[in-house]
């Protein structure tokens, strides 16, 4: 790696003079510099090192360092820099957070610096959106037409449009993912939607589409007709299988478990057996589940329900599926339960290695969970204010990244 | 390891390439490293001590020389202390911290302000 090779320039000499002045440098005015002929400190530093130091910089600061000066500019853009931040992970997963109803404008948080910016993502209109997102991309379905889907990075603001294939458009229910290549930096979109069978409330219709950015092309690999089941709208891909909760069509009366898992292998080219087969029923009883991608796990974040009154929500917990078998990470403590004040059964939760969100759709508050350190935090406090008792706030979770693009 | 480049050092005494002041500063780190390296609290004291009794200049000396010595845990240090006095500060506050100016064009510079006006809000006042 580059950043390895120590670098070494006679040009030190030169500023030996200097060693031992310990005025701070908020007493120096502009005329002392000139007067002492103190050299710019950029002039001396190696480009290599420049970059060291700005890739320590949270993303707002490494956008305004790109108009310091031409040069700033031109190593920010460049292909090295831009290889080697990545590697200096120094950046967490940011939130956007948005009112329901009008999704394009909305705040991120960049919890290293525990700030919200105002930021408006370009997507058409203000219809509303399945969500997704993967390493810096974040993926846009029009929950309206269907019959659209953008791919873009809501920091660079650079987007692409995909369109969708007919026989995705009509469904009752769907679910949106995105995984992205880090070394190629190709995406796939994955979606599993749900059709109603004529007749018949317990019979749905599942099928899988599968979009691949580099050949620019659909698949529609699996339909499946699901007894006693139908697909929702939470989904991840992670480690190539693309994961789905499913949602049991039985009446009220059916004591078996409401929710599960199905898996689908995105490299399998062949029919490897039913969707079905695949069946992971989940630890408890749930009022919600979210599925996220955390370092590769498959993670679940969930409402713990109870069985025989749906609608209650008891608690949130999180589990992580090693193998065929969820293990238990944490459950959110009681006085943050109570510090989002109502809380709905349903709520939106997303994140990315080792941070987790969750929100209320209630209520513009956002709380935070460290996988590693396994604490629990609150966000600052968002700048959105509810501005009427029954609106509604959502948000999703995504990398910030500056050097990918769709 | 680090220690191989700092012995070369003291064995060639026609180095110019570290000056005495410098090397007095970064030698002592690995062990001051090693001592408080559990000790986050204790490495924030310290880079705090750094930014305030050390200026800029010195600062970018300081790197340099961990550069040269290849002592990348200082390097990564003092990197990190530069990042830290000028993240969320003013486009001005680092042009001064680093003694540069502006030379884009008329226009240019409001152009890219705009693009990433989000990226502008809410900086420290000089």
């Amino acid at each position: 790696m580059e950043w390895e090779t120590p670098w070494v320039d006679d040009k030190v000499i030169v500023i030996k003079g200097e060693a031992g002045i310990s005025a701070s440098y908020s007493e120096l005015s502009d005329e002392d510099v000139k007067e002492n002929n103190i050299i710019s400190i950029e002039s001396v530093l190696p480009d290599e090192l420049l970059e060291r130091i700005l890739a320590y910089l949270p993303i707002a600061s490494i956008f305004r360092a790109s108009s310091v000066c031409k040069k700033w500019n031109e190593i920010v853009h460049s292909h090295r820099f831009l290889q080697n931040i990545s590697s200096i992970s120094s950046q967490k997963p940011w939130y956007f957070m948005f009112p329901s109803a009008d999704d394009s404008i909305g705040f991120a948080y960049d919890p290293m610096i525990r700030k919200w910016y105002s930021i408006e993502l370009r997507c058409d209109g203000t219809s509303r959106w399945f969500i997704a997102s993967s390493c810096g991309l974040v993926c846009f379905m029009d929950q309206n037409t269907r019959s659209q889907l953008y791919v873009c990075n809501p920091i660079t603001n650079i987007s692409e449009k995909v369109e969708m294939p007919r026989c995705s458009r009509e469904f009752d229910y769907s679910g949106l993912a995105i995984s992205v290549d880090r070394s190629s930096r190709n995406y796939t979109v994955a979606i599993v939607i749900s059709k109603d069978t004529p007749d018949d409330f317990v019979q749905w219709i599942l099928s899988i589409h599968i979009y691949c950015s580099e050949a620019m092309m659909w698949l529609s690999p699996v339909t499946e007709t699901l007894t006693g089941w139908r697909g929702g709208d939470s989904c991840v891909v992670c480690d190539g299988v693309f994961y789905f909760l499913i949602y049991s069509t039985r009446g009220l009366g059916f004591r078996g478990n409401r929710h599960g898992l199905l898996s689908y292998n995105l490299s399998s080219r062949s029919s490897s057996g039913m969707l079905i087969d695949s069946f992971i029923p989940v630890p408890c009883p749930l009022t919600c589940g979210r599925l996220m991608n955390l370092k590769n796990k498959l993670v679940l974040v969930g409402g713990i329900g109870k069985q025989d009154q749906p609608g209650i929500i008891k608690g949130i917990g999180i589990w992580i599926l090693k193998e065929r078998d969820w293990e238990e990470v944490a459950r959110m403590p009681h006085k943050y339960f109570q510090g989002f004040g109502e809380f709905d059964d349903v709520f939106a939760s997303s994140g990315f290695d080792d941070l987790i969100y969750i929100q209320s759709y209630g209520a513009p508050c956002l709380l935070m969970f460290d996988m590693k350190m396994r604490e629990w935090k609150w966000s600052q406090k968002c700048p959105i204010l509810k501005r009427f008792p029954l609106q509604l706030f959502t948000g999703f979770s995504f990398e910030p990244r500056i050097d990918i693009s769709p | 390891m680090k220690f191989c480049t700092v012995k070369q050092y003291f064995d060639d005494e026609n180095n110019n390439n570290v000056t005495n002041g410098i090397a007095t500063t970064v030698i002592p780190l690995p062990n001051k490293h090693l001592k408080i390296k559990a000790n986050n609290k204790e490495m924030e004291q310290y880079e705090q001590e750094l930014l305030r009794n050390v200026m800029p200049q010195e600062l970018t000396k300081l790197i340099l020389a961990a550069n040269y010595l290849n002592f990348k845990e200082a390097l990564d240090f003092f990197c990190r202390t530069v990042a830290n006095a000028i993240q969320n500060k003013s486009v001005d506050y680092v042009r001064k911290f680093f003694g540069l100016e502006s030379d884009f064009e008329p226009g240019e510079e409001e152009k890219l302000c705009k693009e990433f006006a989000w990226s502008f809000e809410g900086v420290d006042e000089d």
